[in-house]
């Protein structure tokens, strides 16, 4: 799949981009004037603002997404309220420091020339602060363009979303794209500002003193910003989603999920007039994604027995380790109004692997425990974290490791590849474990449980939409683990797109 | 009835932290005469002069101006009926020469074709010419830019004109032509002025009163 026939994808990416970080950067910029302004003249509240936008400015963003997930869900507010958050450092600060270095002779002049207080900050402080506002806003919007490529990660859309895409199906190509799409529209949002800035312009066009040249070098910049943004906004149409008849398709970030999300949504599309929003790659994956079910952020996704089980309902596993679907289904029916809409057919549960070359006498994990001095393993920061990942494995078979190596996620083939680690944690559907010819070991002890997939949906839109779980439920045992490794292996390995190998699926599927 | 003193100022206190500037201190301004306010540096001369003008409030005392005592009530009118020139350049460096000349009279809300008569008709006054108008402080030379500031301060027609060193920061050539300008100006005019200084040649020449701080 190369870039070219996803050309229509960036385009809405990059739409969604530039709304998002243009809505943010109109925002931030007004209020962080008025802040700016506000901390200027009050000394008081100086000493409590300063130092708490300091402080917002040193949370990570990713964590600062996370932390408006409960207060006001996924999405684009979650998105716009960060990229406003963070934006307000730079510009708080140059406008205060703009407008402490107006020269004090000047202030004097004109309070001794009688002006009132505000016809000094109209004449004389605001446009001799503005040189040091618009390179602070040149700052910002570096800023809040490179953050909003993280915005995918909750919803939000953007170019982003390329990246982690990109980085989920292990597309290079996906990530260069988005990368480079930011860079150049952090470039251009820079050399925008700049027009303001360079000559002084927008400070003489505010003195009303300004030429022609200088008037227009403002002028015709903006007016093609305007015009981008009408163009963005008629293309991707916010206010529809609204009105119309409409279904939100969640997805974890990974590969699996990226494809089983696009059949549930080509489903629905090819077979109903409901329209559906995509919100695939959702950072942090269930954790994010079960809240945000809940208030109804999100319609439909695709979530495992096992996860289910242990980490949304947080019970306790039986003693065969079998999680029973009709029993969680009730719950969930019960307990959040969301209904499981029966099995997919495949358990994509917990492996360890170890590569095929290694001793022949390592087939199972006991084997493993007692070999495990000469092996490095490495897993994603959530195997570590999770009482029934690692920890309880531990207690299981009593592992030893050499060295244990937390990354993410994405990273942990590519570091089995170049001999970083040489024991891994797998899911049994992973595409990798045929391409990098990975031996499964056998779980002697049934210490995992079955991580059955399966659709969840709202009980709301099944109410609104009663079509969309007849033909959901059709889908009930149609894919088996070798069926999902084989799904997978043609979008991370063969570098195909997730909606083509959705589309090829439900073309056999047919026949 | 008309006031003879234009300023007075009655038992004025006046320090900076604890540093007493002026105490128990009074003197009345002349209507129509050039005061020059001789003194060392830090003897209270600025001081004086932002204190009539309502910049610096004093501790204790009274200032009237034509009769009216200056209050934040009608601090802002009051100002406006005066003109202010400042030590060094204070022309605000983002305005034209011409936006800068009209400060006062856009203040008083005056029409384009009154501030353009009226700036047309002072330039000759001061020797400015015409294609100055156009251009940005940072591009007229040191007296040109005093020049400009009197405009700045003379253009609404105000009672009194106070000057803080105005000349200060001239070479001596400038400064002599200044001083016989602005020695015209006040014949021509008739107003007020209060001169702040600390070169006695300077008071001698310009001033009808001189008061030593």
């Amino acid at each position: 799949m190369n870039l070219w026939e996803r050309r229509f994808y960036f385009l809405n990416l990059l739409a969604e981009h530039l709304l998002l970080s243009l809505g943010s950067l109109l925002a931030v910029t007004f209020l962080g004037i008025l802040l700016g302004i506000f901390v200027f003249y009050s000394a008081k509240s100086r000493k409590i603002i300063l130092p708490l936008i300091n402080f917002l400015y040193t949370i990570p963003s990713i964590a600062m997404f996370g932390l408006l997930i409960p207060l006001v869900g996924i999405g684009l507010n979650n998105a716009l309220i960060v990229l406003i958050l963070y934006g307000l450092l730079p510009i708080v600060r140059s406008v205060y420091t703009g407008l402490k270095e107006v020269p004090s002779q000047l202030v004097e002049a004109a309070q001794g020339l009688g002006s009132t207080e505000v016809q000094v900050f109209k004449k004389i402080y605001f446009p001799l602060a503005l040189p040091s506002i618009l390179s602070g806003l040149r700052i910002t919007v570096v800023m809040i363009v490179a953050l909003a490529g993280l915005a995918a990660l909750i919803g939000a859309g953007g170019l982003g979303q390329a990246i982690f895409r990109g980085l989920n199906t292990m597309n290079t190509g996906l990530i260069v794209a988005g990368s480079l799409g930011i860079s150049l529209f952090a470039i251009l949002g820079d050399q925008w500002i700049a027009t303001f800035e360079n000559d002084n312009s927008f400070q003489r066009v505010i003195s009303k003193n300004a030429t022609n040249k200088q008037k227009n070098r403002i002028i015709f910049p903006s007016i093609f910003v305007l015009i981008c943004s009408v163009l963005a906004i008629i293309y991707i149409n916010p206010f529809s989603l609204n009105s119309a008849k409409t279904i939100v398709v969640a997805s974890k970030p990974t590969s699996e999920q990226f494809i089983l999300s696009e059949i549930i949504a080509q489903e629905i599309e090819n077979k109903t007039d409901i329209k559906v929003t995509r919100k695939f790659g959702i950072g942090g994956g269930t954790t994010t994604i079960q809240p945000a079910m809940l208030s109804g952020d999100l319609d439909v996704y695709v979530e495992y027995t096992g996860t289910a089980w242990l980490n949304v309902l947080k019970e306790k596993l039986p003693q065969n380790h079998l999680i029973n679907y009709n029993v969680l289904n009730k719950i969930y029916q019960e307990k959040f109004k969301l209904k499981w809409l029966g099995l997919l057919g495949f358990n994509n549960t917990y492996g360890l692997a170890i590569s095929k070359k290694d001793p022949e006498n390592i087939s199972t994990y006991s084997d493993l425990a007692i070999q495990s001095q000469k092996f490095t393993f490495g897993a994603e920061f959530d195997f570590f974290e999770r009482s029934d990942a690692f920890p309880g494995l531990k207690k299981v078979y009593p592992f030893n490791f050499r060295k244990l190596e937390e990354m993410d996620i994405n990273l942990r083939y590519k570091a089995f590849e170049e001999g970083k680690i040489n024991a891994v944690d797998v899911f049994t559907t992973d595409a990798q474990i045929k391409n990098l010819n990975l031996k499964v070991l056998k779980d002697d002890k049934n210490y995992f449980p079955n991580y059955e997939a399966g659709i969840i949906i709202r009980q709301q839109i099944l109410k609104k939409y009663p079509e969309v779980e007849k033909l959901l439920l059709k889908l009930q045992g149609k894919i088996s683990t070798e069926k999902m490794q084989e799904l997978n292996y043609e979008v991370e390995i063969e570098k195909r797109n997730p909606a083509e190998v959705a589309r090829n699926f439900l073309k056999n599927l047919k026949n | 009835m008309e006031n003879k003193a234009i300023i007075s100022l009655q038992n004025i206190d006046f320090s900076y932290d604890s540093k007493k500037i002026l105490e128990n201190f009074s003197t009345d301004f002349e209507r129509g005469s050039f005061t020059c306010i001789l003194g060392e540096s830090g003897s209270g001369k600025s001081t004086l002069l932002r204190i009539i003008n309502g910049l610096l409030v004093p501790q204790k005392g009274l200032i009237k101006i034509d009769g009216e005592i200056l209050s934040s009530e009608n601090l802002i009118r009051i100002r406006l009926e005066m003109g202010y020139v400042l030590q060094g350049n204070s022309l605000f460096p983002h305005l034209t020469v011409y936006q800068n000349m009209i400060y006062c009279l856009k203040l008083l809300k005056k029409t384009d074709a009154f501030c353009k008569e009226k700036i047309s008709e002072l330039l000759p006054l001061v020797g400015l010419k015409a294609d100055l108008l156009n251009k940005f402080p940072d591009e007229i030379s040191g007296g040109q830019k005093q020049r400009v500031g009197i405009i700045r301060a003379i253009a609404h027609n105000p009672k009194i004109v106070l000057m803080d060193e105005p000349f200060s920061a001239l070479d001596s050539e400038t400064r002599d032509k200044l001083q016989i300008l602005v020695k015209d100006i006040h014949q021509k005019l008739k107003t007020t002025f209060v001169m702040v200084t600390h070169s006695k040649q300077e008071a001698e020449v310009l001033g009808t009163e001189i008061l030593q701080m």
